[in-house]
């Protein structure tokens, strides 16, 4: 069962911002004999029907993943076994990707091999069997059994987008969804996606002469006739939630993973999104120590691994020092990224969160906090695109949301930015009153009486802390939580239908 | 922050252990130098096309096998977060300041056989950088109220791991096939020597003296730089280093005589797991371990039998997790596999058994094994993509043998491998003797 908040309902008011129509080429020639590939479709998981919620995830995995009319999966695997290619794949809301990185040596065997994945897709049924399978298993082994931060920031995901929102269901699908897809759903949704009018050639390195032209004409010729360009859809935004409401996910776990959030409307393309950007870099930059949240919960009080903030979405972050490109949307979330918590503990961490969440909120940065995360912006920039393959991701992304390079955007507006304007738009896009709160644990019920009777919860520690420590601990302790609504729910009823 | 988890080391392993090859040529990048200080410390620089940017790796190499005394399980990796304590110079908030405002990556991660300290930043910050990293490791400071809160957040690390099973796979697989020597625990450590982390401030400084020594240390510098001006400001900062004289006294495993399995009951659903693990040969067996790593990028590659029968016609498994890492001591080759039907365990287990005793028994074909060998070839080259990705594909080789020359030496080694010869290794590496099964499976529950 899918959670679905009774007063959480759609806003149909069209977003400002639409994503860039197809533009067929995009090259970044250079002098490395690697030269990297992404063909990106202007489709995603906001194309799944209803009733099938993963059908787009399997139909691009039986492009990459899958045998074609000349070849089966078997035969391919061993052709590019040698050079070491493979296609990875990436599905997102709005975009899929398909990128891969070839040697000169080898580039005109594998160009029409991958011009055969994309344009002769066999969607044999032991493919769709066996990819159907590891989907489910996605989501039913990866995100509820191993891994509780992902599931939690999911969760998340699922609470803030209702059923009926097109992003109310797991980029993958759902496991019923991912049961109805048969050949013939897949091939529809082929002819009529990954057609030349909806797609993105990008190519990087040191191609011959001629080389992105000569690819991007193969592709048009094999992929779909289907010629119409279809109309780009408009994300809705969703409704704030309703105050402040928990859920708890409930499964066999040692400790208590948490993620919080709300709908934002800024993406990439709004005027206020540099000045969001080094709000959420000052107050949780990804994998940071130098953040301030990061510094209050860890590193004061060490009450866990680490805290973090966001306002795109960010798979994986477990895995990753810097996100992966090609997941661009019209619609983000704020989201605060709490790593697992000692039991005893998450109740007063809870507490510490939202104090810290609240004064922020009220009291923005100071100039000092602006000018030094402005500096680390500035200089970090050129480190997220270090490498060839990243530079054409990012420059894919800055396509969608039609706005300059990414380094180029940053460090301009960086430096028109104030003080002002950053507090300006803490005011107006970060409260913490309307909040989505998941926390995963295994004494659901125990945790849910301790929040609503909320009495103090005070910390102890295994050393003595400084005095400023202990004065605002006595604050934290008893700060109200003011939760509107606490729900238990066992994780097994996640990504089901 | 500040460790690797399991699976990024996981993937790491695999392209980095499998990554280096080399044919006649070598296929280091180009203008690659070396220079050793008079102290004993090593420093690589590697100049790139890659304007302004500068990868810097410190390698330690010191890592949880030097962990030899009881109940310091972990400590190695432990001692990587006290790393980022500070200095009287650097005081943490200084040094996080100092970072920040140069809007440098930093991080760190602990394995087996060492410890690496890794940062991305731009050119120009290389002085104040190279100040900040010479002060850390000659001048660490912490007081014990921060080590007993750092000490916390180690747990922390171990909780957001506990939730996958293939983490505690590897606890029970190593635990289980090791009797004296330090891979018989994770780096991360058993739980209850983390728990006890708190009351080990005396010790923390033990260690730092032991092992923080230029003698272990070699720094790898890839990007915007220029290597002679590299190595005389690096010697500026780093000279005043002392070296020191401690060697661990790693006790030696014993020849494994009879196979050993364990079972693990698991607390919430999962699919079963099945572990196969086998006692390779150490890296210092250069042969042999080449051997091993081209069998098993064969065997259980995507093109392998094994993975095309189990996964993608049969389709009786979902996960196939080959393992096999270049490490000091003789470690594990093996693979871990999720299968999708509880009735298929067995099935399983007697398949993959099946796998390892045909590698004695069935030669590799000529075509086979020029396919491999050109597969880690392309693999090594697709990973020269960027200076932190050279300086951590060097990070992993150098601190296994500090010398650009034993890079291309393993190359050369992997190139000259024969099939008789990878049958010859198979057939001693892959005894039931010396192997280890580790399967896991949900509890059952009466409550279905």
């Amino acid at each position: 069962m899918k959670i679905r908040s009774a007063i959480l309902t759609l806003v149909v008011a069209l977003a400002a911002f639409c994503p860039a129509s197809a533009q067929e080429l995009l090259t970044q020639p250079g002098e490395s004999p690697l030269i990297n590939l992404r063909l990106q479709f202007h489709t995603g998981a906001i194309h799944d029907p209803s009733d099938k919620e993963g059908l787009c995830y399997l139909a691009a995995y039986s492009l990459s993943e899958g045998s074609t009319e000349r070849h089966s999966y078997q035969e391919l695997l061993e052709i590019f076994y040698p050079w070491a290619v493979s296609v990875d794949t990436t599905v997102g809301k709005e975009r899929v990707t398909f990128s891969t990185t070839v040697h000169r040596d080898h580039l005109d065997e594998v160009t029409p091999l991958l011009v055969e994945m994309m344009g002769r897709p066999a969607f044999a049924e032991k493919d769709l069997e066996r990819l159907r399978d590891k989907a489910k298993n996605y989501l039913t082994q990866e995100l509820r059994v191993n891994n509780d931060e992902e599931l939690g920031k999911e969760v998340l995901y699922l609470q803030i987008y209702p059923e009926s929102h097109p992003y109310g269901h797991h980029n993958v699908g759902s496991v019923r969804g991912l049961e109805a897809v048969d050949q013939t759903a897949l091939k529809d949704f082929y002819t009529h996606h990954f057609t030349p009018a909806n797609l993105t050639v990008a190519v990087a390195g040191g191609y011959p002469e001629g080389y992105p032209e000569k690819l991007a004409g193969l592709l048009k010729e094999a992929l779909p006739s289907q010629s119409a360009m279809p109309e780009p859809v408009r994300v809705p935004h969703p409704a704030s939630p309703a105050g402040r409401r928990v859920t708890i996910v409930e499964k066999d776990t040692r400790s208590v993973a948490m993620s919080i959030g709300f709908p934002i409307e800024v993406n990439r393309s709004h005027p206020d999104w540099t000045a969001l950007f080094l709000f959420r870099s000052f107050f949780g930059e990804h994998r940071s120590s130098n953040s301030y949240l990061y510094q209050r919960l860890r590193e004061a009080r060490g009450l866990n691994y680490g805290d973090y903030a966001y306002i795109e979405y960010f798979p994986n972050g477990m895995h990753l020092m810097q996100p992966e490109p090609n997941y661009p949307r019209q619609e983000q979330i704020f989201q605060i990224w709490i790593r697992p918590v000692q039991p005893e503990t998450a109740v007063f961490a809870l507490r510490a969160t939202l104090f810290e969440l609240e004064k922020i909120a009220r009291d923005g940065l100071t100039q000092e906090q602006f000018e030094a995360t402005r500096s680390f912006l500035k200089k970090n920039a050129p480190l997220l695109v270090a490498s060839s393959e990243r530079r054409l991701g990012y420059a894919l992304d800055s396509k969608f949301y039609a706005t300059k390079p990414f380094v180029e955007k940053l460090r301009t507006e960086l430096d028109r930015l104030t003080l002002e304007d950053v507090n300006k738009a803490i005011r107006k896009h970060i409260q913490a009153d309307n909040l989505e709160i998941v926390l995963v644990t295994k004494s659901g019920v125990g945790l849910r009486k301790a929040l609503l009777e909320g009495k103090p919860t005070p910390m102890t520690y295994n050393s003595d802390k400084p005095q400023s420590i202990k004065n605002e601990d006595k604050l934290i302790q008893s700060h109200p939580l003011n939760l509107d609504e606490v729900r238990v729910v066992p994780v097994n009823s996640f990504f089901r239908d | 922050m500040k460790m690797a988890c399991k699976s990024i080391l996981f993937l790491m392993g695999l392209v980095l252990c499998t990554g280096l090859m080399a044919q006649a040529d070598s296929l280091l990048p180009p203008g690659a130098k070396t220079r050793v200080l008079p102290n004993g410390m090593r420093v690589v620089a590697i100049p790139t096309d890659t304007e302004d940017v500068v990868a810097l790796q410190i390698v330690m190499a010191v890592g949880s096998r030097n962990e030899v005394e009881k109940g310091k399980s972990g400590f190695a990796h432990f001692f990587e977060h006290l790393m980022f304590r500070g200095t009287d110079r650097y005081p943490n908030e200084v040094a996080q300041e100092m970072l920040k405002k140069a809007g440098v990556d930093s991080n760190a991660w602990t394995w087996d056989d060492q410890t690496v300290y890794h940062k991305v930043f731009l050119k120009e910050d290389l002085d104040k950088i190279l100040d900040y990293e010479a002060d850390r490791f000659m001048n660490l400071k912490y007081a014990e109220p921060e080590f007993r809160t750092e000490a916390l957040a180690v747990l922390g690390e171990y909780n957001k791991n506990s939730a996958n099973p293939t983490e505690k796979m590897f606890e029970v697989m190593q635990d289980k096939a090791f009797d004296k020597h330090t891979y018989k625990h994770t780096t991360m450590g058993f739980l209850e020597d983390i728990e006890q982390y708190p009351e080990g401030y005396e010790y923390s400084w033990d260690f730092f003296n032991r092992f923080y020594r230029p003698e272990y240390a070699t720094m790898i510098l890839v990007g915007d730089v220029k290597p002679d001006e590299t190595f005389a400001l690096v010697e500026k900062y780093f000279a005043p280093w002392k070296s020191g004289d401690y060697v661990a006294d790693l006790p030696v495993e014993p020849v494994q005589k009879s196979p050993r399995q364990a079972h693990i009951e698991w607390d919430s659903p999962t699919l079963p797991w099945v572990m196969v693990g086998y006692k390779a040969p150490a890296y210092s067996d250069l042969k042999d371990t080449a051997a091993i790593q081209l069998w098993e990028s064969l065997a259980f590659s995507k093109t392998g039998k094994l993975y095309q029968e189990l996964v993608l016609q049969e389709q009786i498994v979902d996960e196939f997790q080959p393992f096999f890492w270049l490490k000091k001591d003789p470690y594990l080759v093996g693979i871990a596999v999720r299968v999708t039907d509880d009735t298929k365990v067995e099935e399983v287990k007697r398949r993959v058994l099946q796998a390892f005793e045909e590698a004695a028994s069935k030669p590799v074909s000529p075509e086979r094994l020029e396919a491999v060998k050109s597969r880690v070839r392309y693999t090594f080259l697709q990973g020269l993509d960027s200076p932190a990705s050279i300086a951590s594909e060097l990070a992993f080789m150098l601190s296994l043998e500090p010398t650009l020359d034993s890079i291309d030496k393993y190359f050369q080694t992997l190139a000259e491998v024969d099939a008789q010869q990878l049958t010859e290794v198979a057939s001693r590496v892959f005894r039931p003797e010396g192997r280890t099964i580790v399967t896991l499976a949900a509890k059952e529950k009466e409550d279905k």
